[in-house]
């Protein structure tokens, strides 16, 4: 006897583009009439290949749907036989709902609901942070502003537009992190391609992996990476920015694209210009008479010396769903900047008029993907030239009232270096990356990835005949083969991988010793690291991971191979490694009244052999001399309120900790305790309103964002009087902005006040960071 | 406004929310800090601690030979890693490479060390001296690599404002590239004595020129761009050693003495082929006495001096390298514990070992201080730091309070 009975079937499906080919999530709920779950249930897709079975609630997950038609079959014993097809398509536009409705004998409705890809990574079990940028794309930010919103992430900038800036990411910082666009190493490719050169309207997602890294970003990261996605989409599209505000910033971005689907190919061309005076006021800086040195007293001034001017030009071509590939595609990317310093990044007492740095770049760079039986093949191959310089030539001596002198012209003098100084750094860099995927069933995959790193440097002074730094060429070469394999488990709620790393390094210098001969080191080191993380999808909302990477970073060429002056070569020298663990779990809910993202995490990570420089007489050399934990939790809510209000906000606290016992011999007397000189409590909150809602032909925004970064110390907290500490003081900075969009997001018209009461604010110890600030930005997209 | 700080109060209280929670998980526990102990007349110190950056703090004390020389909770804050000259009874604390600022600390009428002003220079000054009176603090600015003038800056000390700037290149050959290090700025009347070594201009510190004695004697206050006369002399090598103010030292009697190295462990490179000894200009003279030359070497067994300073009574305190065995460099370590300290009587010519010391690593210094017949050093051995009392007449010690820290680089009574 066959009973009747009505079957909901929620699918939640999640749109992945980690590769040509989309991949999707299905979840849903089998039930009969009365609304109870009917474990059991076994799905399968037509080919057969697809299925799984729901549980003893009636829930079912399928992971990794590849897009196309399917025909599902919906069959248990003791119930009549459904069959519903659905069809699985890109579409870059998420969170779309499509409910449909069917009045078959036994089913009455499927919720089709497709969620971002940024979802997708989120219940991955690694520690990750997924900023979906679509909300931020008409707005007149940066990148580093977007990420600074992250919690466990803290940038601290040394000025305005173009500045140097450290990321530190759950207490580990600089080069401990890595950074990837579209999984694409950017290490070594010069300071035209950092950060916060891009605007944001060409980013899609920034992904955030804390402490434990997917093999598939090939790289030495020991505290974790940020993965900027630009996001690839087979249509044509047209999206122009032009941003305008205070300090003259200027901020122009270019991003264009046309696919033909019938001759399977497209081209792409993306540019960005950037320029700022950053003549933002410095209040109170000490003001030195210009001959002898001598103290004069403190004035507010405006920068006068701290331009800042980047710009970057790619054109690419690529060729579509062919035989032999899915997407292969090249590129070609020309960048460039200039950047004045007003002084150096940590010292306001040294004033410039003259010293910049230049940069060049110029990188082709070739992606391939095919996907084909039980294979998914990715490799990227990038290429280049890299041109830094620093030029140091200007006769004359300035200080904070835009007054100078020249010098002597018997005085060698720099404004920042003992001799002027124009020096020329040229890298070539060469790279490539596979990544294999192969499915071993529905619930194994097992992924190779290997990727390697060349970069070879050479240098020399233009001006200063007694610089003798990089003159001998030194090449290094990184290499890391990592194997990952993922098993799921009760149903896909469980999800579990395992992996490993093996890092090869090799490197050749040639200094010259104190006799002027050559000596040449060739140091060598391999490493192995490992990894696991696991998520568990306990019940529909909430989700539980935890991950832990035993992860190193290999010395930088400097650090091995000296400077050729005063940092001596350490062919002994060992990468910094450390074991990072994390716990946290999420609470996502979403209904039409009511959207909540929420996480909480743990995190620790116990660093070894931390590299620093230690001095001998005038000479020194890097060394493997610290040991640091950090542990600490963060915490992150987003509310919406029918999409008419929204809420967020996150908080971080780390206790990051010195934990070497002896330092040369002598019992640390900070042994265990904090380590100074980085935040150690920080958050955002923010608020949003959209009468008009977030779609449809008119939206208005507004936002109200707010940072707080708790005050710390400069040196140990616990050392030295309390009342002439130096200290970073707490910093409370609100941004108001305003967005107008009509045409259904054609035309975008967006405005921001920053930093809307003036503080004073700093990252580093007296190094002030821009008062208020006004920018305007239109936008244009079409696709 | 009110928003603001309700966002702030209940971020407050999250923090200590959180601060409460890893506390209670953290098994760090750090030992309570004592109070201040900061007393009004006690002996001021530059106490380098450990750990990160190795912050250096001036700490006062009143007792330094007993207890725990500390900066837990105490001392003032300086940024960088810093030179400290005393002159009169001002502590000038100069930057080396974070920062190129110099300042100035006096003890207030209540006892407590303040500072008063400072001033910037370009390349680090890296040799200090005074004026007989002690109004004028001599500093040096020392390019590294290149020809070009170093700069002498005239600091009143009372102001710790400068007030004359004066270049000279002390010695350069352009043919044999090579320029000159200071390693002392002696005032003796109206005469300054500038000790140098020869370095090969290219900056690297290396002395191919090692095997002279060489004194630059200049006209003072008034100071030439060049000097008056170069004043060598062949028993022995370059005076002075890297980072040390007194290669050149002046008794009550007006002679000038100063000591000879050559170590390769000193930062000579090639080490000289002439013996370590002390050389001497009698008091009047501006010759280096040929009558005159203490073979150091020689009378400790092969040991090399590596620090002296005046102590009082034609004694000096010294630090004797017992080998040179330790690669280029390493008496700047902390891998090569070969040092001992040593009395020297400058007239008679004997060393006296002090026996109470043991063997040690010592780097950097201020020029010593010396109360009622006995000096403090810091004393650095291969795990501990302690402040030792030096009886300079008798050269025996006594062992004093520990360092909680990598060493004192000077004792000052302000």
């Amino acid at each position: 006897m066959i009973k009747k009975h009505i079957i909901v079937i929620t699918l939640f499906l999640v749109y992945s583009v980690a590769n040509a080919q989309n991949f999707y999530v299905i979840s849903g709920r089998v039930v009969d009439v009365s609304g109870h779950g009917i474990p059991g249930v076994n799905i399968v897709d037509s080919s057969g290949y697809y299925g799984t079975a729901s549980d003893i609630q009636g829930n079912f997950i399928l992971y990794k749907v590849p897009e196309g038609n399917h025909l599902f079959a919906f069959s248990a014993i003791g119930y009549e036989s459904i069959k519903k097809s659905i069809s699985l398509s890109s579409d870059y536009e998420f969170s779309q709902n499509i409910v449909l409705r069917e009045m078959a004998i036994s089913l009455e409705q499927i919720t089709v609901r497709t969620n971002s890809e940024a979802q997708d990574i989120r219940l991955k079990g690694y520690s990750v942070s997924v900023i979906e940028n679509k909300r931020t794309q008409n707005l007149p930010d940066d990148i580093n502003k977007v990420l600074n919103r992250t919690p466990g992430i803290n940038i601290r900038e040394s000025g305005g537009l173009g500045s140097d800036f450290n990321l530190s990411l759950n207490g580990l910082s600089g080069n401990q992190i890595r950074y990837f666009i579209d999984g694409v190493p950017m290490e070594n490719m010069g300071s035209s391609l950092s950060l916060n050169n891009f605007s944001v309207n060409l980013i899609r997602n920034i992904e955030v992996y804390k402490g434990v890294v997917p093999v598939t970003l090939g790289a030495d990261a020991l505290g974790g990476a940020v993965n900027i996605v630009s996001g690839f989409r087979q249509t044509s599209f047209l999206d122009v920015a032009s941003s305008y505000g205070s300090f003259n910033t200027h901020r122009i971005s270019l991003n264009g694209q046309y696919a033909d689907k019938e001759s399977k190919y497209y081209v792409k061309s993306l540019l960005f210009f950037n320029r700022s005076a950053n003549s933002f006021t410095m209040k109170n800086v000490p003001v030195y008479d210009l001959e002898l040195g001598n103290f004069l007293g403190n004035q507010s001034v405006e920068r006068f010396h701290d331009d800042f001017t980047s710009g970057m030009l790619l054109a690419e071509y690529g060729i579509l769903d062919r035989q032999l590939a899915d997407k292969l595609s090249i590129k070609i990317i020309a960048a460039g900047n200039r950047k004045n310093y007003q002084h150096p990044n940590n010292n306001i007492k040294r004033v410039f008029g003259g010293f910049h740095t230049k940069n060049s770049t110029v990188l082709i760079s070739s992606d391939y993907n095919i996907e084909f039986d039980r294979f998914d093949i990715s490799a990227n191959f990038t290429s280049g030239t890299i041109n830094e310089s620093v030029v140091d030539t200007s006769t004359k001596k300035y200080n904070w009232t835009g007054d100078f002198v020249y010098r002597e012209p018997n005085d060698p003098k720099g404004e920042l270096l003992e001799r002027r100084s124009l020096m020329n750094i040229d890298d070539f860099i060469l790279r490539g990356g596979v990544v294999v995927r192969y499915t071993l069933n529905q619930l194994q995959t097992l992924s190779v990835a290997f990727s390697q790193n060349y970069l070879h440097r050479s240098g020399e002074d233009e001006v200063d005949i007694f610089n003798q730094s990089y003159k001998s060429p030194n090449f290094i070469n990184k290499s890391i083969l990592g194997l990952e394999f993922n098993q799921k488990v009760f149903d896909n709620s469980l999800e579990a991988l395992l992996f490993g790393k093996a890092y090869y390094y090799k490197g050749k210098i040639i200094t010259i010793d104190l006799e002027d001969n050559e000596v040449t080191n060739e140091p060598t080191l391999d490493n192995y690291g490992f990894g696991a993380a696991i998520s568990w999808y306990i019940i529909n909302n909430i989700t539980i991971k935890s991950s832990f990477e035993l992860a190193y970073r290999i010395p930088e060429s400097f650090e091995i191979l000296g400077d050729g002056i005063y940092v001596n070569p350490n062919p002994m020298l060992q990468p910094e490694r450390s074991s990072n663990f994390n716990f946290g779990a999420r609470f996502d809910y979403d209904s039409d009244i009511l959207g909540i993202k929420s996480e909480l995490n743990y995190f620790y990570r116990f660093s070894e052999d931390f590299i620093r420089f230690n001095p001998l007489g005038p000479f020194g050399e890097y060394e493997n001399l610290n040991n640091v934990k950090s542990e600490g939790l963060e915490a992150g809510v987003n509310l919406n309120f029918k999409s008419l209000v929204t809420f967020n906000t996150n908080v971080t606290y780390q206790n990051i900790t010195d934990q070497t016992e002896f330092d040369e011999g002598f019992y640390n007397t900070n042994y265990k305790s904090r380590v100074p000189n980085i935040p150690y409590f920080f958050g955002n909150a923010g608020a949003g309103y959209h009468p008009f809602g977030n779609e449809g032909e008119y939206a208005f925004h507004f936002y109200y964002k707010l940072r707080f970064v708790n005050d710390f110390f400069l040196t140990w907290e616990n050392l030295g009087n309390k009342e002439d500490k130096y200290i970073i003081p707490t910093q409370f900075v609100q941004d108001f902005l305003v967005e107008f969009s009509f045409e259904n997001g054609t035309y975008n018209i967006s405005a921001g006040i920053f930093n809307l009461a003036d503080a004073e604010v700093y990252d580093n110890f007296l190094i002030q960071k821009p008062g208020r600030s006004f920018n305007v930005k239109l936008r244009y997209f079409i696709k | 406004m009110l928003y603001k700080y309700s966002i702030k109060y209940i971020a407050i209280l999250i923090a200590t929310v959180l601060l409460l929670f890893l506390q209670a998980c953290s098994d760090d526990e750090n030992p309570a800090g004592p109070g201040t102990e900061t007393g009004s007349s006690g002996i001021t110190m530059a106490l380098k601690t450990t750990g990160g950056d190795e912050t250096e703090y001036i700490v006062t004390k009143d007792n330094i030979m007993e207890g725990e020389i500390s900066a837990e909770g105490t001392g003032i804050e300086v940024t960088g890693w810093r030179f400290f000259y005393k002159v009169n009874s001002t502590l000038f604390a100069s930057g080396y490479s974070d920062d190129n600022q110099c300042a100035a600390y006096v003890s207030n009428e209540s006892g407590e060390i303040v500072s008063k002003g400072g001033f910037i220079f370009e390349n680090a000054l890296e040799m200090f001296g005074h004026s007989d009176d002690g109004s004028t603090l001599l500093a040096m600015e020392i390019p590294r690599a290149g020809f070009s003038e170093r700069k002498l800056h005239f600091v009143d000390v009372e102001s710790a404002q400068v007030t004359k700037i004066t270049g000279t290149t002390i010695f350069e050959s352009r043919v044999d590239s090579l320029v000159a290090w200071p390693t002392a700025l002696q005032v003796r009347g109206n005469k300054l004595f500038i000790p140098f070594h020869k370095f090969d201009a290219l900056g690297y510190f290396t002395t191919p020129a090692a095997d002279n004695a060489y004194i630059a004697v200049y006209p003072y206050p008034d100071v030439t761009a060049t000097p008056e006369k170069i004043i060598t002399d062949s028993r022995t090598s370059n005076i002075g050693v890297n980072g040390s103010t007194t290669g050149l030292i002046e008794t009550d009697s007006g002679d000038l003495y100063s000591f000879s190295c050559g170590a390769e462990m000193a930062g000579f490179s090639p080490a000289s082929t002439k013996p370590s000894g002390i050389l001497r200009i009698k008091s009047g003279s501006t010759e280096f006495d040929a009558d005159y030359f203490f073979n150091v070497e020689e009378a400790t067994n092969g040991g090399k001096l590596f620090w002296f300073d005046y102590a009082g009574g034609n004694k000096a305190i010294a630090r004797i390298l017992t080998d040179d065995n330790g690669g280029a460099w390493a008496a700047y370590g902390r891998d090569v514990f070969n040092q001992k300290l040593v009395i020297i009587d400058l007239v008679n010519q004997t060393v006296t070992d002090v026996p109470d010391v043991p063997l040690h690593a010592k780097r950097y210094s201020s020029p010593v201080f010396v109360e009622n017949g006995y000096a403090y050093v810091s004393i650095e051995t291969a795990t501990e730091a302690y402040v030792y009392k030096v009886d300079i007449e008798n050269a025996t010690a006594e062992k004093g309070a520990k360092i909680a820290g990598k060493t004192v680089k000077g004792f000052y009574r302000l």
